[in-house]
């Protein structure tokens, strides 16, 4: 069975002769095929490219030749990624009459070209605006922990199915917390790599001082080697975690927590001894200048076609994308300024610090049925408010790691590991120390969920 | 959030109008909605005093 393998215990398995690359992805695609009707996180699935591909790997065995560190692993990709021959569709129906794309998102290539192979979109808020995955066009991707609620979103479909145990990992866009929330809400990891650090060539975009490409994994160890491959770089020497200093960020990030993951952020911060809690300056407007960015060029970006073709989006999408072209332009450029004036205090911040601690969505999953969550006591939407923690940390463009949380009793809960720009490795050592710890690791899905 | 008045309502036509884009009246609402709650945010932000040398973040580097 591949369902719930690693990637690279299935490369490994691949690599050995114990299981074929076409044995691997046929199991995938039937997985993918019988068991997603009660999540629905897969949009299209690439049958015969995939199994094309992975015969390519098995008579590369047979001839003798080494093999990529990732072959025959299967992944899924968002449905923004361009996948050659295949028209990106990014959630709506908008954009279903556009040209296939001439060839595969730049990170793509470099999966492929490690021997991975794609196999499947993934389901989305249409043109990732949005925390939810309910999505007018294709469905609403439910959590694989518990159906009745949310994935969390844009990039639900590709959390949910990492925690269902369909694929090892998958790939996301993140610009106001849209790989870190559903991480968060499915129990998986998830790594926002810094702002420009992966290219985002063939990744269709949303906002583009923020948007950056990243992915979901079972395992911290896939979610590394899978980060150095999109990265076209040799994994860097981690820093022993003890060397690091690590802080806890206080004020608003630490309001509005459900009790469990205050006490699990407690026994995360005595597990590395960080004592100090740091109040980083002005976050609600950091938080604002986000939500204002986005919009604004989001709106941007659809402004020909919402004169032309305004009703083939989800209302929702719509009315929040003409509200962002509407902006008026002084807004606008005083909110970048402002991501100028904010970048100079987070740098000061690390000059002391190397790894900031903090949640990344306040409670479990909210039931799609009764979509708010509670805020300084109001029960508010949760669409529009699961980012709270998430989008203003996306302002700076800083790497931020999503690390599940083991033995909370709830359903999933995540916390946001922060670092400077470019130092993805202090992240990726704080995460080893928890996950070794047995504090941190991908949550398993009860046994009801299983059968 | 409360009501949108006929004077913001007449704001966000008046700006669509600007860049050529028509209203319909399903979106009229939610257009309204989502311009109030940008309208709170730019207040959070327009609040903060920048000196003249902050530029905007053009070519953002982290």
């Amino acid at each position: 069975m591949t369902r719930f393998s690693s990637a690279l215990a299935i490369a490994e398995a691949i690599r050995t002769g114990k299981k074929s690359a076409v044995s691997t992805i046929q199991e995938t695609l039937n997985t993918l095929r019988t068991q997603d009707n009660d999540i629905r996180c897969v949009t299209h699935i690439f049958e015969s490219e995939a199994l094309e591909q992975a015969q390519k790997i098995d008579a590369m065995r047979q001839a003798g030749h080494t093999l990529p560190p990732l072959a025959g692993v299967p992944f899924g990709v968002k449905d923004l990624f361009d996948i050659a021959g295949h028209v990106t569709t990014a959630g709506s129906i908008v954009l279903r009459n556009m040209p296939p794309a001439q060839k595969d998102a730049a990170i793509v290539q470099r999966l492929k070209a490690a021997g991975a192979i794609p196999v499947a979109t993934l389901n989305m808020d249409e043109f990732a605006y949005g925390f939810a995955t309910v999505n007018a066009h294709y469905g609403t991707t439910r959590n694989p922990h518990d159906p009745a609620r949310m994935a969390g979103g844009s990039s639900g479909g590709s959390a949910a199915a990492v925690a269902a145990g369909f694929l090892p990992f998958t790939l996301g866009s993140d610009t106001n917390g849209s790989i870190r929330i559903p991480a968060s809400l499915c129990g998986v990891w998830g790594l926002k790599p810094t702002f420009g650090r992966l290219p985002r060539a063939g990744a269709y975009p949303f906002s583009a001082s923020l948007d950056v490409v990243g992915s979901f994994a079972s395992s911290l160890d896939d979610l590394i080697t899978t980060f150095y491959v999109m990265d076209g770089s040799s994994p860097a020497p981690e820093p022993a975690a003890d060397t690091l200093r690590v802080a806890r960020l206080g004020g608003w990030f630490a309001s509005n927590l459900a009790p469990a993951l205050g006490a699990a952020l407690d026994r995360v911060c005595a597990s590395l001894q960080a004592t100090n809690t740091i109040e980083l300056p002005e976050v609600a407007s950091a938080r604002a200048a986000s939500f204002l960015i986005t919009a604004a060029e989001g709106g941007n970006l659809h402004l020909p076609r919402l004169r032309k073709q305004a009703e083939e989006y989800d209302p929702a999408t719509r009315d929040r994308l003409i509200a962002g072209a509407l902006l008026p332009s002084s807004t606008y450029l005083q909110t970048q300024r402002f991501r100028n004036w904010f970048r100079q205090k987070i740098h000061e911040v690390f000059q002391n610090t190397d790894v900031l601690i903090a949640p990344a969505v306040m409670g479990e999953a909210p039931l799609l049925d009764e979509p708010t969550i509670m805020v300084d006591g109001k029960p508010v939407s949760a669409r529009a408010n699961l980012g709270l923690f998430t989008q203003p940390l996306s302002l700076p463009g800083l790497p931020v790691l999503c690390l599940p949380l083991k033995n909370t009793g709830t359903l999933p809960l995540g916390l946001q590991l922060v670092a400077a720009p470019g130092r993805e490795a202090a992240l990726f050592s704080i995460a080893r120390a928890l996950k070794n710890s047995g504090l941190a690791g991908c949550v398993p899905l009860p046994e009801k969920e299983l059968a | 959030m409360t009501a949108p008045s006929s004077d913001q309502e007449n704001l966000v036509r008046a700006r669509a109008t600007a860049i050529e884009l028509e209203l319909s009246p399903t979106c009229l609402p939610g257009v309204l909605r989502n311009s109030a709650l940008l309208a709170h945010y730019a207040k959070l932000v327009e609040q903060h005093p920048l000196p003249d040398t902050c530029e905007p973040a053009y070519e953002y580097v982290p």
